[in-house]
């Protein structure tokens, strides 16, 4: 008969395993905010980063940065319009010509937008469905197109606490939708690639601190809507965007190779009243 | 003007390491305790090991501190169905190891029988061990963590928290696990303003000795292609495979997330 071997005893340690060192990955929307603290939190674990933005100003900002404090990784900074599937395409194209792989996909760029449901125009509704959630669809099909022939990739999409809830007292049902189809799709594509190796997972954050709502939060509006947002979350205090690497790492490393279609909420307590 | 936290923080590979901190893991001398134990140590914490059986808890104890340098590893015999040995062995943990940061609450058992069958002592046995005993050690590690204005408490739940498992009936044991994800969030918002984070890891189908045994028998051998066929990754978990999770859950990495579960089940719910 033949023993199993103990994989307590025989698995690398954790903390190897946590690290990302010799991994390609992208960001999209890593000009500025969470796709920022992402993409530097993937190079502070060792891998190679893609920033990609809408603004290649931005982009390559984020990628100088990263270079400054992750002198040993490679880092390339790229213009993409990711609501644009040829664009989309060439992005994926252009990683894998330069660094031979993708292994780690951050699908993170969207937007967000406040208005009533009388008032939204249907403009509005198709702007946030194609940039939240068609891009979402878009970037990980070209993702895995080429995952799929290495049997190994990582995509984790930025989803958030609004595809669980409808926020307070803000009007983004559009927003909101977009978030649960990123959710659902998360679900879709993790079990559809399961079999061959592409491990799909989303991040749901809470009210975060990002220089635009630190923006946001000098206003009177700001002033309004913060101390309602704060007396609903139970640890009283916005994530800062560092906050959310962690989950980020952790799905991008093989520690998380038996996660699949799964979500990581980090809202400071927000769902849980 | 704040800083910057991304160019002021330390790497995240650092707020992942446990390096320094003090933790527990109940039902830590076999399969996904034993697991979480080793990783603790690995990622650099000091670890106490909690179980009934005191030379399972010593071999795991023992295990632990010849691989890993630099730690100390202490273990304790203790029932966590009973309130004075889980009181008693939280304030020995503190004793021994100066303080307690993470707190895996992990012990528990399993049964199979139908509803219509199950005796009400196999009910009570159930939830006393699954749920109870996360309730009583919860609040007997709060005390202290609350008093230090910082801590992490990690229960073991399970994918059957959410789901009724097929074809095996465990009335009892998914309820119980329901409840455990539910506590997770209830303690988790009771002692957010005090710095104490509670979030549930569920597990789904995971490969220990005691699943290798039951594969063994003739029932084993009936159900384990039933649960291979609705898992989308057609295979088991490895204990291993919770490993990143737990220390995850454990570190000043996951300090924003409280009250929240993490499934790690092959996409078995995604279905």
């Amino acid at each position: 008969m033949v023993t199993k071997v103990d994989p307590v005893l025989n698995t690398k340690s954790i903390m190897e395993r946590f690290s990302l060192k010799g991994k390609t990955s992208l960001v999209t929307g890593a000009g500025q905010g969470i796709g920022r603290a992402l993409a530097h939190g993937l190079a502070d674990a060792g891998a190679d980063v893609a920033v990609i933005d809408l603004d290649l100003n931005l982009a390559e900002i984020v990628a100088n940065e990263i270079t400054t404090r992750n002198p040993d990784v490679k880092v390339m900074a790229l213009k993409a319009d990711v609501t644009n599937p040829e664009q989309v395409t060439n992005m994926v194209d252009e990683i894998v010509k330069n660094w031979g792989s993708l292994t780690i996909a951050c699908n993170n760029a969207g937007i967000g937008q406040w208005v009533d449901t009388l008032d939204m125009s249907y403009e509005d509704w198709q702007r946030m469905i194609r940039i939240d959630l068609d891009s979402v669809f878009l970037c990980a099909q070209a993702e895995a197109r080429h995952m799929v022939k290495n049997k190994y990739g990582k995509i984790i999409n930025t989803a958030s606490m609004s595809g669980y809830i409808v926020n307070y007292p803000q009007g983004q049902a559009h927003y909101n939708t977009a978030k649960a189809g990123v959710l659902s799709l998360t679900r879709c594509l993790g079990a559809e690639w399961a079999e061959k190796g592409i491990r799909v997972n989303s991040l749901s954050p809470g009210y975060t601190r990002t220089s635009l709502v630190a923006d946001l939060l000098k206003t009177e509006l700001g002033q309004k809507v913060s101390p309602i947002w704060l007396s609903r979350t139970p640890q009283n205090k916005m994530a800062e965007v560092t906050d959310l690497q962690g989950a980020v790492n952790f799905m991008a490393s093989e520690a998380s190779d038996y996660m699949t279609g799964s979500d990581i909420v980090v809202d400071g307590g927000y769902l849980a009243w | 003007m704040s800083a910057d936290p991304v160019l002021s923080s330390k790497s995240i590979l650092d707020r992942l390491s446990l390096t320094g901190k003090n933790a527990l893991v109940t039902g830590g001398n076999k399969g996904i305790g034993r697991a979480i134990a080793h990783a603790y140590a690995q990622a650099g914490a000091n670890v106490a090991i909690i179980g009934r059986n005191e030379n399972d808890n010593k071999a795991v104890a023992e295990e632990i501190s010849s691989l890993y340098k630099g730690i100390k590893v202490i273990n304790l015999v203790c029932d966590v169905t009973v309130e004075k040995e889980v009181n008693a062995t939280i304030d020995a943990v503190v004793k021994e190891l100066g303080s307690l940061e993470i707190a895996c609450n992990n012990a528990g058992i399993a049964e199979w029988v139908d509803a219509q069958d199950m005796t009400y002592s196999s009910w009570k046995k159930m939830i006393t061990n699954n749920l109870d005993s996360a309730f009583l050690c919860a609040s007997a590690q709060a005390k202290y963590m609350i008093k230090q204005g910082y801590g992490k408490i990690v229960f073991t739940a399970s994918l059957s928290g959410k789901v009724s498992n097929y074809p095996q009936h465990q009335a009892h044991y998914n309820s119980a696990k329901a409840g455990v994800i539910s506590l997770a969030r209830c303690l988790a918002t009771e002692w957010a303003p005090y710095g104490v984070r509670v979030n549930s890891l569920s597990p789904g189908f995971t490969i220990t000795p005691l699943l290798d045994d039951l594969k063994k028998t003739e029932i084993g051998q009936k159900y384990y292609p039933e649960w291979i066929s609705r898992i989308p990754m057609k295979v088991m978990g490895e204990v291993t495979d919770m490993q990143g999770a737990a220390v995850y859950l454990s570190s000043e990495a996951s300090d924003y997330a409280t009250g929240m579960d993490l499934v790690i089940d092959g996409g078995y719910l995604a279905w």
